[in-house]
């Protein structure tokens, strides 16, 4: 069974029913919302692995939404589908990292196929993409059992800990700016979040005050700095 | 307008499957005339962009039904709401191509060869 999570937007409820329907024959999990608003929230609420979006919907257009979508998730795959793709509209999909372009009416047997070859390129970018383990002194993260393991106890973090401590890591030795994180947190740089991601990082800087080789700075009015002295 | 619709092209699309294809018929039948109903409304209301939407919807649904006439006419609405009309001519253009397209979808509608 493929468990592979697809989020479908698309403000054409009927018809994207179908599409939602053939794509769940295939085996896949799909979740389908007719409205850039929904898509997103869908999106920062599920673990989704890829997007197929209507560029031109009310309201909030699917190019908004892939901005929106990116500024949470640099590299989720994400087609598009329009109704006739200029030489603009593809220029601008590009741009904002667009993995194709299906021009209604598409067949289901050709969204299919693209999404499946795009599912197999991303996995093979993945393996040489994300660090599966950073090491933090003589602790280590598992980024995806998101537990830090530590000399005398291991430490099951929640979903944000996780977000955090990852981009901390990736930043290592550099300034995570305060906007960055919370975009890629929470999706948003609410002020209210601003609270929140202090707590935050004081709960990981209480998780690692046994690790000397590890400190996280705190630079005013910028962000934060994870530094490490690892061998 | 041609009074047979042509089916090839939306089995091709829904891999032949003809339970699929009578479903996109049934969604067809119930739709157009609330579409068609919604792009009055609007265009009542000068809602130039919510018009160009509704417009932009029906013409994929008569390109899986290779109905290239009635495609194109709301191709014509919808770009033509995508500028928004500036003038009252540009605005009685408008509405004669959507009274047009009322024309002929009820024609299409009414045609006891669509399948049912």
């Amino acid at each position: 069974m493929n468990t592979t999570h697809l989020l479908h937007i698309d403000d054409e409820e009927q018809y994207s029913q179908l599409t939602k329907e053939y794509l769940e024959m295939q085996g896949f999990q799909v979740t389908l919302k007719h409205d850039a608003d929904s898509g997103l929230a869908a999106f920062r609420s599920s673990a989704i692995d890829l997007c197929i979006i209507d560029i031109k919907m009310p309201r909030k257009d699917g190019f908004t939404l892939v901005e929106e979508i990116r500024a949470i998730n640099e590299f989720v795959p994400v087609i598009f589908l329009t109704g006739q793709s200029t030489k603009e509209d593809k220029i601008k999909g590009l741009r904002l990292g667009a993995d194709d372009y299906l021009t209604k009416p598409f067949s289901m047997e050709e969204l299919y196929l693209r999404i499946t070859a795009i599912l197999k390129r991303v996995k093979v970018q993945e393996k040489t993409r994300t660090p599966e383990m950073f090491r933090l002194g003589g602790a280590s993260f598992h980024v995806d059992q998101r537990e830090l393991h530590m000399a005398d106890q291991q430490v099951k973090l929640t979903s944000t800990e996780a977000k955090l401590l990852k981009l901390l890591c990736e930043h290592e030795n550099k300034v995570l700016a305060r906007d960055v994180a919370m975009r890629n947190i929470w999706g948003d740089e609410e002020y209210s979040r601003g609270y929140s991601l202090n707590v935050y990082v004081s709960k990981i800087r209480k998780l690692l005050k046994d690790e000397a080789a590890v400190e996280i700075l705190n630079l005013h009015g910028e962000g934060y700095k994870l530094i490490t002295k690892n061998a | 307008m041609s009074s047979t619709l042509d089916l090839t092209f939306i089995r091709q699309m829904m891999g032949n499957d003809e339970k699929v294809v009578q479903r996109f018929l049934t969604i067809f039948k119930d739709q157009c005339p609330r579409q068609l109903q919604e792009l009055k409304e609007h265009y009542a209301a000068h809602h130039w962009p919510e018009l160009s939407t509704v417009a932009h919807s029906l013409k994929t649904q008569f390109k899986y039904l290779s109905i290239e006439t009635l495609a194109a006419q709301v191709y014509e609405i919808e770009t033509r709401a995508e500028e928004p009309p500036a003038t009252a001519a540009q605005i009685d253009e408008l509405g004669s191509l959507i009274r047009l397209f009322e024309t002929e979808l009820h024609d299409l509608l009414n045609d006891a060869r669509l399948p049912s």
